[in-house]
């Protein structure tokens, strides 16, 4: 029973239920962005993509509470970052989580961004997002599904000159 | 080089190759579907039922498989497409011939994710192309870059079946011809067990540990009722709707209430219904032409909305500025749940309410994908598959139809789909959240359990073993060899114990042991040319 981190700015999607939710063996899922949780539609929506399991979105202040008052040894929890900062946040705020996966990052319009995996588009902030994230002794995946290979981010951001 | 295609086969193939995939991807025909591919090829190369019998077990392994998310599978349709053509050159008997190609079909169908890999790469450089023809605000250039979009896709598929057809199907022969007898009964073997990753996948992705008991109702009605499986189907669907209609449902009701309670100026539309039904259609041929990893279905939502944002913006600046809006990432599932929004936010740019329009995209677009996937990928098509897959390989076309038909139904209901989504506006958000998703998806998941707690023993009956035990025995002072059937005896236990058994393997090692499919398929593979060259399966 653990914390699984996953990272990805569809949020709750098709790849995160039908894959992300089996394989973690997750009974809880947790949004946690400032952003998401100020927006009504999503606050109410986002629950009913999760295919019954509790879904609560939140902001990361609030995340780290709920997370607080939760026992890893007894629940495993899937907690949805939207973006790097926000996954590194959760981590300064204390989240222990067992890995870390980064299932997809769209490019955002007007940033600088190098697509380091098709899926996957990064800044410099973000590269130094996750670096920071990887200095605190973790290692990010890029995975979409259990069926990608476990590469090392961090490592990838730097052969393409991010970091 | 004799014995081989001429360019004309191979000219045919390659362009039902190109069609295949475009009919997929644009208005989801399952003209894709390999039993569908190998009737067609199996048809053109004059061996029709080998054409069934290879794309029948590819259908089989293909179950629950879906590119969810945009995420590579193996590419069984063209292993069909190529494996059928192979095999029907050989001088080989018919279930000889079929094991051939089905030793083609799978390394082909693995090596073309490397294309479809490919192919996803590289329409990210007509996203890219369509964004500068949106900063030029050139309309037609915008139109180009979606629609041939579909470039990258169809060749990845056409050229290399054009050329393994053309060139590869002669020297190939000298290899199919030659198959030594053990590995020609191993590859038979596999091709029995190798359905069984299909229902392994497949299981993985649906609520077994929670809803075992639905799994053993299925199990039960065809093992020991023998309920024929519509039978089985019929069942299920009646009694997952009783338990679910049992079942309390919590509401979050309230809270949307005022988040939906925005408030609309009625003002006069200058979209026409003309508009809207171009958008529709737009929308509903060729939303993923251009999918590509970067942004998706972004381009085809984009052009697909075009219409309806040059009558809100009839100043070229805005309408641009709106197209460019739109070029952001999104993906939902294409026909399920995919033209509700689309219609909803058609209705959400006409009331000039961009910004809820867009925050509606980006929430929905996940649990509508959650739905779609569950209610297609693990519950409809699967269904169909079964059905289509054992009629195939009794050789009858009927389950080449029953595929065509399911993506024609799909198809057609895009369109109500779309009105009611136009119709609901933001009140979509509402009807989200009645629980009406959960609760459809729940029904859709524990009805497939049930289903394939009697289409696995079904489907997996040849699983058995040909062993026998045979022991000395006395009878009436004279020394008798009684034989025992292995098989027999296992049939005392449980019925299809061995089927079973080897499911909920591929299951385990799936599910616990985090194994790949590749991994699996390739177990599943060496352990049935083995077993079946030593004649155990």
């Amino acid at each position: 029973m653990a914390f699984f981190l996953h990272i990805d700015n569809r949020l709750i999607h098709g790849q995160v239920t039908v894959t992300w939710c089996s394989y973690y063996g997750a009974k809880r899922i947790i949004v946690a962005d400032d952003k998401v949780a100020a927006d009504p539609i999503q606050r109410i929506v986002l629950p009913q993509a999760a295919r019954g399991l509790p879904t609560s979105v939140v902001t990361i202040a609030d995340g780290l509470k709920l997370l607080s008052s939760m026992d890893p040894a007894h629940e495993n929890v899937l907690i949805i970052a939207r973006n790097a900062q926000g996954a590194l946040a959760l981590m300064e705020g204390g989240l222990k989580p067992k890995s870390i996966n980064v299932g997809n990052q769209a490019p955002v319009q007007g940033t600088k961004y190098v697509m380091v995996l098709p899926w996957i588009a990064v800044t410099r902030e973000d590269a130094e997002a996750f670096k920071a994230i990887g200095d605190m002794g973790y290692k990010i995946t890029p995975q979409r599904s259990g069926s990608d290979r476990a590469l090392d981010l961090v490592e990838l951001l730097r052969k393409k000159g991010l970091l | 080089m004799a014995n081989g295609y001429g360019i004309g086969i191979a000219l045919i193939l390659a362009i039902w190759s190109y069609i295949q995939i475009i009919a997929l991807l644009g208005p989801a025909w399952l003209l894709s579907d390999p039993v569908v591919s190998g009737l067609f090829v199996g048809a053109v190369v004059g061996n029709i039922p080998l054409g069934l019998g290879i794309g029948g077990t590819l259908e089989l392994m293909s179950l629950g498989l879906w590119s969810y998310g945009g995420a590579t599978i193996p590419d069984y349709t063209t292993g069909a497409i190529v494996g059928t053509a192979f095999a029907a050159l050989s001088k080989l008997a018919p279930t000889e011939a079929m094991a051939a190609g089905l030793a083609v079909a799978v390394p082909v169908s693995l090596f073309m994710t490397q294309l479809d890999v490919l192919s996803r790469s590289l329409t990210t450089v007509f996203i890219h192309g369509a964004d500068r023809a949106v900063e030029k605000q050139d309309d037609a250039a915008f139109s180009g870059w979606h629609l041939w979009g579909q470039l990258p896709w169809g060749l990845s598929r056409a050229i290399p079946v054009f050329f393994a057809v053309w060139l590869g199907s002669g020297p190939i022969q000298v290899l199919i011809n030659n198959i030594p007898a053990w590995l020609t009964r191993g590859l038979g073997t596999m091709g029995h067990i190798l359905p069984a990753l299909g229902f392994g996948i497949l299981l993985t992705f649906l609520p077994i540990e929670k809803w075992w008991s639905f799994f053993v109702l299925g199990f039960v009605m065809f093992a020991y009722l023998n309920v024929p499986l519509v039978g089985i189907a019929l069942a299920a669907l009646a009694v997952v709707i009783i338990y679910f209609s049992l079942k309390p449902v919590q509401t979050g009701e309230q809270q949307a209430e005022e988040a939906t309670a925005a408030k609309v100026e009625e003002t006069k539309s200058p979209v026409t219904h003309g508009d809207l039904v171009k958008a529709m259609w737009r929308h509903n041929l060729t939303l993923q032409l251009s999918w590509n990893y970067e942004r998706m279905q972004a381009l085809g939502y984009a052009w697909s909305i075009a219409p309806i944002l040059k009558k809100v913006f009839p100043k070229k600046d805005e309408y641009f500025a709106a197209l460019k809006r739109h070029m952001v990432f999104y993906n939902t599932h294409p026909f399920v749940g995919g033209p509700v929004i689309f219609g909803a936010d058609c209705a959400l740019e006409e009331k000039r309410q961009p910004a809820v329009g867009d925050s509606l995209k980006v929430s929905l677009m996940g649990p509508f994908a959650a739905i779609g996937d569950t209610v297609n990928g693990i519950l409809v098509r699967p269904i169909f598959a079964v059905f289509a897959g054992s009629l195939a390989l009794r050789g009858s076309v009927g389950g080449a139809w029953l595929m065509l038909l399911l993506g024609f139904i799909w198809f057609y209901q895009e369109f109500p789909e779309f009105w009611l989504g136009y119709k609901q506006g933001l009140g979509l958000v509402r009807q989200v959240s009645s629980g009406a998703i959960t609760r459809i998806v729940d029904i859709a998941s524990t009805a497939a359990l049930f289903i394939m707690g009697g289409f696995i023993p079904s489907i997996l009956a040849g699983v058995k073993t040909p062993l026998e035990i045979t022991k000395h025995v006395m009878i009436e002072g004279k020394d008798v060899v009684q034989s025992v059937k292995i098989q027999d005896t296992f049939d005392k236990i449980l019925p299809y114990m061995l089927p079973l058994a080897l499911v909920f393997c591929v299951y385990w090692l799936l599910k616990k042991k985090h194994w790949t499919n590749l991994q699996v398929l390739l177990l599943l593979a060496a352990a049935g040319i083995i077993l079946g060259a030593f004649k155990i399966l």
